[in-house]
């Protein structure tokens, strides 16, 4: 039989070319060569497959022109005729995982051929494609390599065959919201009672049905005393001072920022806008207060209803960002606003 | 039972029960009966019946009975009721429903496991009250 | 209370002018076994068949799995309730023929029986294709109700099961296995330290055709109550229902409760397995809170540490499972529950009726969904003409070429809820 034809693409990081300084890098091809890890897959697929190009793009490039970087990259498929596309593995590298899995799930799309990719489990680029395609989870960091690779070479080499996937635990990938049946080792009652047991002891275990997510948050009591309260305003709607000093991102947000609005009354079009991408910005960018509402807070104090607007707001783009960094954004925002004695929170988002 | 009313799309259950209860009968699909369960529902009646039925999967039976309490005037919406119809019509949704199938030799048998589940309830119902 | 179970390990079943078990091979005479069964008077006519591991033979509609049982010392005998008299089982000697089964068939609901095959793909699914089967086929008499139809069938095959039982009153097992369940006072001197567990089972009971009978007492008519775990091995739990074939819990289910088996492995070692609840499914929605409420309540009395909770059926049990989970773990005690899942065809749907976030240890059994191709097989005890009607069946079930296609929901105990099977899902 011959062997299975793989194409592997990686960021400028892993192709040795450079760090963040060279993120803008291109879209470039390498005919018949293996680069960084495509070397240790090209070992694990020992006889059977073979990486016969590595395709090398730059993680800004690719998520700031994703239509020309994914075009350019079809192209090269098309021509080059892999039977498998693989990506990664981007480990908790953001947006090197969002590119994998984006350029991953438009090449299945596109060309009809299987794919695969691999990254820890909270990149954001889990939440946007898993449902499309097969993710390997891996550890958060590169050390984890030699690992990602033993469990992507398998499931590679099944996709490529075109055999029955089994369930996200037997071949190892990130579970796709959708039921797949397996038999177990033992009976359902012995695994309810070592399941039984490990609850008992209070040690880790894993549910095989995790019930569909309740991320509910008690409120807290109401504030008793406003006319003395401190008020904060925390936005997921990217109110941002013009020109978005920070630069958060339109998508899927690495952090949030912090300004101060000491003496300001009122958000004008000259002063704020939004960095929020994926809805019509118009009407926040004309009048911001539409979605921070710093000008009825300045009322309120003013009127003597509440204490006073604290002289901080925070925000951040709500916009695809993935749930593991909204809740690190939370908690640090949190942080600094119990600091500040800050009494409450009047939250908005778009 | 006076303000017990059993809502019903299935016939042998009018025929059946009609002499003990207030029956209401309607020839209409599964999720239909259930909407119109909803409806009463909004306008205070509680639900005596748990609104799914057990074992026979949703789209797999053509009938479907659910026994309420009439509202009293002025009643609130009975927010556990509201909340098991609401999810009794989603999980049908999520189910497709195989009309084609349903040929009259099975239909008698839907219509009498229909009623033997209701009836049961009828035998809680007429002896507790709560 | 203290039970021996002596195993006696059947290797084949073969029909003979005289009954007996010898050298490990169970003979039947078949016209004995019919007289028995005919003693049902809604029964027109029985046939009896036998079923081998790996014959080409599909047997359907199943109704019932029994194992027959004896008892050779102690109070009673099996089924109590209903085939002997009432007293209260599960202590003394009772002997089991291991490795067979008497399986009850006929069309009853056409809709609501299910499958066994003895080979190929759906033999990996059920239970009931590692086992030495006795067919039992019954016919009604014209103009039956359906549901005397049902418990003419489940009788009978009660009394066939028993009848062949009483042929290894005198034989000397090949294995015993010795259950034992202190009462409460005395379970705590002996194991202090160790966490107080229990089995809670739910039983179906949701009206005709959709019961369980304890003590011959139908389930839904009961609060729940404690029992001792070797009390049911003495056949004092038996089902009358004809719900989905995947997750109803047949008599040999009852009888073998693995739930039961895993905690008596744990008792005295890591566990102190003090007892098990029974509890129902009933339709009403104050009987579920009313149900609910009592088996936390008795979770409470028992002072214990966690339970495992089993469902049986799909649907409106969910919403029983639940309040259980909720109510127990609100009791302080900690659960796991074992159920299966309806995540349609494509496996993505919600799987449950009903979901908390209190139910965070969960065992399934596998998607009742999933579709499977089951191959024609050569010989089909029982009838094909209701198979398209069995729930997880469709009119294109029967394929031209004689095979199957079909939802897991219709194989016999492919799904249990009370974990005897291997088959998962993530």
């Amino acid at each position: 039989m011959a062997k299975i034809r793989v194409i592997h693409y990686i960021n400028q990081f892993f192709a040795q070319i450079g760090g963040e300084e060279k993120a803008d890098y291109p879209v470039e091809f390498r005919d018949g060569e293996k680069v960084g890890p495509g070397l240790a897959l090209s070992a694990g697929f020992g006889d059977e497959a073979e990486i016969v190009g590595t395709i090398i793009c730059g993680d800004s490039f690719f998520n700031e022109h994703i239509d020309e970087a994914s075009a350019q990259i079809i192209d090269i498929l098309k021509e080059h005729k892999p039977d498998l596309f693989v990506a990664g593995p981007a480990f908790n590298a953001g947006r090197y995982g969002v590119a994998c899995a984006t350029i991953c799930a438009k090449v299945q799309e596109e060309l009809h051929i299987p794919v695969l990719t691999a990254m820890y489990v909270e990149n954001p680029g889990v939440d946007l494609y898993k449902k499309d395609i097969y993710i390997v989870p891996t550890k958060n960091s590169a050390a984890g390599m030699k690992d990602a690779v033993k469990k992507m070479v398998p499931l590679a080499l099944k996709l490529a065959k075109g055999e029955k996937i089994g369930a996200s635990c037997e071949d190892n990938y990130i579970n796709q919201g959708v039921r797949v049946n397996f038999f177990e080792d033992k009976p359902g009652a012995a695994r309810a009672v070592d399941m039984l047991l490990k609850k008992i002891a209070g040690k880790p275990y894993t549910t095989e049905y995790p019930m569909p997510s309740f991320d509910r948050v008690d409120p807290n009591p109401p504030v008793t005393d406003l006319a003395h309260a401190k008020v904060a305003l925390v936005t997921s709607g990217g109110i941002v001072p013009k020109g978005n000093p920070d630069h958060i991102e339109s998508s899927n947000a690495s952090k949030f920022g912090e300004y101060d609005i000491t003496g300001v009354d009122d958000l004008t079009a000259d002063t704020y806008e939004t960095a929020h991408g994926g809805y019509d910005p118009t009407y926040a960018n004309e009048d911001a207060d539409r979605v921070l509402p710093v000008d009825v807070m300045r009322e309120f104090e003013k009127e003597g209803l509440i204490g006073s607007l604290h002289n901080k707001y925070y925000a951040t783009v709500g916009n695809g960002t993935a749930v593991a960094s909204a809740k690190k954004f939370g908690e640090e925002i949190a942080k600094r606003l119990k600091a500040d004695g800050v009494d409450a929170v009047i939250l908005t988002s778009t | 039972m006076k303000s017990t009313v059993i809502v019903t799309n299935n016939p042998l259950v009018v025929r059946k029960l009609s002499d003990r209860f207030e029956v209401s009968f309607e020839e209409q699909g599964y999720l239909e009966l259930l909407e119109r369960v909803r409806d009463l529902v909004h306008k205070g009646a509680v639900l005596l019946t748990h609104p799914q039925a057990g074992s026979i999967k949703p789209g797999e039976t053509p009938y479907r009975t659910v026994m309420v309490r009439m509202p009293s005037a002025g009643a609130q919406v009975d927010a556990e009721s509201l909340s098991l119809i609401e999810s009794a019509i989603a999980t049908t949704r999520k189910f497709p429903v195989r009309t084609r199938e349903f040929r009259p030799g099975s239909l008698e048998d839907f219509q009498l496991v229909d009623y033997s589940l209701i009836s049961s309830a009828v035998e809680s119902a007429t002896q507790c009250h709560s | 209370m203290k039970l021996e179970l002596g195993k006696i390990f059947i290797k084949d079943i073969q029909f003979a002018p005289e009954s007996k078990i010898e050298d490990g091979i169970l003979y039947v005479n078949a016209d004995e076994l019919t007289a028995v069964a005919m003693t049902e008077e809604k029964l027109k006519s029985v046939s009896f068949d036998i079923a081998r591991p790996g014959e080409s033979v599909r047997i359907t509609p199943v109704k019932d799995v029994i194992e027959p049982r004896v008892k050779v010392e102690g109070p009673g005998g099996v089924f109590p309730g209903v085939i002997n008299k009432v007293t209260t089982v599960g202590s003394g000697k009772t002997y089991a023929l291991k490795g067979m089964a008497v399986v009850t068939a006929g069309p009853i609901v056409g809709f609501q029986e299910g499958v066994i095959d003895m080979c190929g793909l759906g033999a990996e699914y059920t239970p009931f294709s590692k086992t030495m089967n006795l067919c039992l086929v019954a016919e009604p008499v014209d103009g039956v109700e359906k549901h005397e139809y049902e418990e003419a069938v489940r009788l009978a095959g009660l009394k066939v099961a028993t009848k062949i039982g009483e042929l290894a009153r005198d034989l000397t097992p090949d294995e015993v296995e010795t259950y034992e369940t202190p009462d409460i006072a005395e379970g705590m001197k002996l194991y202090p330290d160790l966490p107080r567990v229990a089995y809670v089972q739910m039983l179906q009971s949701q009206g005709l055709l959709h019961d369980t009978y304890v003590y011959g007492v139908d389930a839904k008519k009961i609060l729940p109550t404690i029992l001792y775990p070797t009390e049911i091995m003495d056949g004092a739990i038996i089902s009358g229902n004809c719900v989905s074939a995947c997750d109803k819990n047949p008599t040999y289910v009852h009888e073998n409760n693995k739930v039961v088996e895993e905690l008596y492995k744990q008792h005295g070692k890591t566990i102190n397995f003090v007892g098990q609840i029974i509890t129902n499914e009933n339709v009403y929605l104050a009987d579920k809170e009313r149900s609910s409420n009592q088996t936390a309540k008795l979770c409470r009395m028992l002072g214990l540490d966690a339970v495992i909770v089993s469902q049986e059926g799909f649907g409106n049990p969910d919403t029983d499972l639940i309040m259980n989970c909720k109510k127990i773990e609100a009791e302080g005690v900690k659960t796991v529950i074992i159920t299966d899942e309806y995540a349609g065809r494509d496996g993505k749907s919600q799987s449950l009726a009903d979901a908390d976030p209190a139910a965070d240890a969960v065992v399934t059994g596998g998607n009742a969904n999933e579709l499977v191709h089951l191959p024609k097989l050569d010989r089909v005890i029982g009838t094909l003409a209701y198979v398209n009607k069995i729930a997880g069946a469709s009119e294109s079930t029967l394929q031209p070429d004689g095979s199957l296609e079909v939802e897991l929901q219709v194989i016999t105990g492919a799904t249990n809820e009370t974990g005897f099977g291997t088959l998962s899902a993530r």
